[in-house]
């Protein structure tokens, strides 16, 4: 890990946080529409 | 609208936003790859990439919150709440990349990871309204009630919004001024700002996508709740 810039380390984190989000929020998304889609009821309890 | 038509707004959205992320990927590789490290805050100025677009879209998607909520109050129609609740959910997760991507630069360069100046403590404070926008929406049962207090949380969100913008202007802060949204033209050498344009225009599109992905998803639901 020598060869990494100074800084490279919060930079990287900084990446994977934001890809972690991203990717993990669209996952979400996409297992609720199939979930709704399918059965049509899913949300009828949380009021969202 | 049908149910048909919902679950392709979904499927769209999906569609939009999975895209994005593809072309998300090579944004970050021409953030490593294709731009020079800027000479005096070195490698971690490669983060302002990421931060001033997930800022942008923070503050975009704040905004059509409380312009949706505010023609909710004109016009009553349950969809555009149902918008303003999406649009509002998309924003909170690009305001985490924001407010995470941003400790995670001054660290390196200033020296801390937080100054309570106004432009960050500003940010924080828009990033908690909507956390209780969003807390405050699970809290009321009634759809209308729930629309109504929503609307009137997310105008003050609203409000703060060009504060947030223009607090580095209006107050003495450590933060650095805007190098592209500003009346003059953009200070930054050729491939930094080629870079930090299609980092803008990925980012807008994601939260598009994720936006309407929401909003179809929500309005399955609230077709759900009509027929059950």
């Amino acid at each position: 890990m020598g060869d990494l810039p100074s800084g490279a380390g919060y930079v990287i984190t900084a990446y994977a946080i934001a890809a972690v989000l991203y990717a993990g929020y669209w996952v979400r998304l996409r297992k609720s529409g199939k979930w709704e889609v399918g059965s049509g009821k899913q949300d009828l309890k949380s009021g969202n | 609208m049908t149910a048909g038509a919902e679950r392709a707004l979904t499927r769209r959205g999906l569609w939009l936003s999975a895209v994005s992320l593809l072309l998300l990927v090579g944004i970050y590789v021409l953030a490593f790859a294709a731009t020079p490290i800027e000479r005096s805050q070195g490698f971690a100025q490669k983060i302002f990439y990421l931060h001033v677009p997930a800022a942008w879209c923070a503050l975009l998607g704040f905004t059509v919150v409380g312009v949706v909520s505010l023609l909710y109050l004109w016009l009553k129609d349950p969809r555009l709440d149902l918008f303003a609740a999406s649009a509002a959910e998309v924003g909170v997760i690009f305001s985490i990349v924001m407010l995470t991507s941003g400790p995670l630069w001054a660290r390196p360069v200033w020296g801390t990871w937080w100054q309570w100046d106004a432009r960050l403590t500003l940010t924080l404070l828009l990033f908690f309204l909507f956390l209780g926008y969003l807390s405050l929406r699970s809290a009321v049962h009634d759809p209308a009630e729930r629309a109504r207090f929503s609307a009137v949380v997310a105008l003050l969100g609203l409000v703060l919004v060009p504060f947030v913008h223009l607090s580095v202007y209006l107050f003495r802060t450590i933060h650095p001024t805007p190098v592209v949204l500003k009346p003059s033209a953009p200070t930054l050498p050729g491939s930094m700002l080629t870079v930090l344009l299609l980092s803008l225009l990925v980012h807008t599109l994601l939260y598009a996508g994720l936006v309407l992905a929401r909003y179809g998803i929500a309005r399955t639901a609230a077709e759900a709740r009509i027929d059950g």
